[in-house]
């Protein structure tokens, strides 16, 4: 049961990477239409942010983890001006952030950003240029953020029961 | 009021270290950096110096580094009082740490002194910019601290008020 909950959340957050590359909250919506509720309503970002704060189950990133390798869906996001950023857990075994190139615009050159920790997996889009926020289970939930201080400000939630 | 302006790091007020500046900073992890060690000057009123961050100056040490190369870690930026007391430590290094970087506004002066520094992360990755807890100068200890990460902090990313 788990495994099979573990590779539709796997496919669910494949499928909705694909269909919705440069949209983070169509990505999450899709998932969450996927496994959790067909109906859900469509949120912005910082909308959904505001709504998962009210409505869904705040849990660390251990346990994060834990559910999303059970196959639950868990949001990651932070608010942000204009638009904030939400992520999905994406299930499997932890992995080194950093490791991928950038272009740093200031010294107009590409650099590669370090790796510093191991941290679970996301599927994230985005309409920006930032290629940790890019990732199909390929890039860690810190590389959206790319700064310890800042990923320390991001929350994941789950649906309460 | 005049709203408080982030801290320009100008070379005007930001100089290589003097002998006396870099024998404040006894840490090893200093001494590969010593070169791209920058002293800024922080004032009151462009007369008297109120304290200094010491930093290891991300631009310097990476422009002549080749395209790709993988970015480091660097020491913690340090704050010293004119006597070269140490006083506290910024949690990002300025005035970069790419891929992000740091501003710094020192407001509520009292007697030449600023008692508070608001701190805002500038990113080009998710969520853009993102206010960090400001540190308040604790007069009892002579340091400065981070305070707690509470709706003050401003979590919504505005870095602005």
């Amino acid at each position: 049961m788990t495994e099979e909950a573990y590779t539709k959340l796997q496919v669910a957050c494949n499928n909705a990477y694909d269909t919705n590359p440069d949209s983070c909250s169509h990505s999450v919506t899709a998932v969450i239409r996927k496994i959790v509720d067909p109906n859900e309503a469509y949120r912005q970002a910082n909308s959904m942010i505001d709504y998962l704060s009210a409505n869904w189950k705040e849990v660390d990133l251990a346990t994060a983890k834990t559910l999303a390798n059970g196959g639950v869906v868990v949001i990651g996001g932070l608010k942000g001006e204009p638009n904030g950023h939400v992520i999905v857990v994406y299930p499997g075994d932890e992995a080194l952030n950093g490791g991928y190139t950038y272009l740093n615009k200031k010294l107009k050159k590409t650099m590669t950003l370090r790796q510093t920790k191991k941290y679970p997996l996301c599927m994230s889009t985005s309409k920006g240029a930032w290629p940790g926020a890019k990732s199909k289970g390929d890039k860690t939930v810190w590389d959206p953020w790319a700064n310890d201080e800042v990923f320390a400000k991001v929350k994941f939630w789950t649906l309460a029961k | 009021m005049a709203a408080a302006q982030a801290f320009v790091p100008s070379a005007s007020v930001c100089k290589p270290p003097t002998g006396t500046e870099l024998a404040w900073l006894v840490e090893p992890e200093w001494r590969r950096f010593s070169d791209y060690i920058r002293v800024c000057r922080v004032e009151h009123k462009k007369r008297n110096t109120a304290l200094f961050i010491v930093s290891v100056w991300a631009d310097l040490y990476y422009r002549h580094k080749p395209s790709g190369t993988a970015t480091v870690a660097m020491p913690k930026p340090l704050l010293f009082n004119p006597r070269g007391k140490r006083i506290g430590a910024l949690p990002v290094n300025f005035p970069d740490d790419p891929p992000v970087g740091l501003n710094v506004e020192f407001v509520e002066w009292k007697n030449g002194f600023p008692y508070r520094i608001r701190l805002c992360v500038i990113s080009e990755t998710a969520s853009g910019n993102q206010a960090l807890p400001p540190m308040r100068y604790d007069a009892s200890s002579q340091t400065y601290r981070q305070e707690p990460n509470t709706n003050d902090a401003r979590p919504s990313g505005d870095c602005h008020d």
